[in-house]
């Protein structure tokens, strides 16, 4: 799970667009249906194959039915894990590169100076998909994130999001003794809590 | 009737050439089956993890168990057909 405050809430979890897992779909379809195709033909077709060469064939074709059914899942893990979280606080940016590397970065919402998204082409216009960045005031100053789905629509959601944040921090304080202004409303310069 | 342009005949090299011998298919299969436990085990344990909701990661668990679990009941069966019809 992702490592959040105990009174943090996670508001939204975006990730790239099913059009990217698509070029992969249709890899592993064509790697299931061809053996299995090739299979059935040799059994409509009554070529003279013994029992045991019939029996080998079936045998690896399941043993290629799993290796698919592994790297499935692994390209799954690398779209499912892949992801932005937004919570109440900050955005965490996190990207799986194979098994074993995982870049993850997160920044405060209130820190945020810049959300721009670019759509580009045909497919990211008809699909509804595109690249949005985040730029803030931190070390690393931009964030990327490519192919998410209804970026124009994530981009309001942060902006919202931002708008919350920026009035949680701002505090005003009301002077309430005798030597301040008398009940005059000041808010904070600093704007932090 | 002019004859079908494309030849199958290779098709039915297939099975001979797959016919390896039972130690070999035997040695594959526990091969595969090593993999798959490694693989597994990375997967559900190590990936899975970093998923954002326990109810998501449970159904992933047990959606890829379920289909590994009838994959490796096809792949046994399938073996031990291979065995009993060389026997």
């Amino acid at each position: 799970m992702i490592e959040i405050d105990t009174d943090e809430k996670i508001e939204r979890v975006i990730r790239k667009h099913w059009f990217i897992l698509l070029g992969n779909i249709v890899i592993l379809f064509f790697a299931v249906a061809i053996p299995i195709i090739l299979l059935f033909v040799t059994l409509i077709a009554s070529f003279p194959v013994s029992g045991a060469a019939r029996a080998a064939e079936v045998f690896f074709l399941f043993a290629w039915l799993l290796i698919i059914w592994m790297i499935g899942w692994k390209i799954w893990a690398d779209y499912y894990l892949d992801v932005l979280v937004v919570t109440d606080k900050r955005i965490f940016d996190i990207e799986q590169i194979g098994f074993f590397r995982r870049d993850s970065s997160s920044f405060r919402i209130d820190r945020i100076q810049n959300v721009s998204v670019t759509v580009d082409g045909i497919m990211q216009t008809y699909f509804d998909f595109g690249t949005m960045r985040i730029e803030t005031a931190g070390e690393k100053e931009q964030f990327v994130s490519p192919y998410i789905a209804q970026p124009y629509e994530v981009k309001k959601f942060i902006n919202e999001e931002y708008d919350r944040a920026l009035e949680k921090t701002q505090v005003v304080r009301i002077a309430t003794d005798d030597t301040s202004e008398g009940g005059k409303v000041i808010k904070d310069p600093t704007g932090v809590s | 009737m002019p004859p079908f342009p494309l030849s199958l005949d290779f098709l039915s090299g297939i099975g001979d050439a797959l016919h390896l011998g039972p130690w070999v298919v035997g040695l594959l299969f526990l091969l595969l089956l090593l993999i798959w436990g490694i693989y597994t085990w990375v997967l559900l344990y190590h990936l899975f993890q970093y998923g954002t909701s326990r109810l998501e990661i449970l159904k992933m668990r047990v959606i890829y168990l379920t289909g590994s679990g009838i994959l490796l009941i096809l792949l046994a069966l399938s073996f031990i057909a291979y065995l009993v019809a060389l026997w």
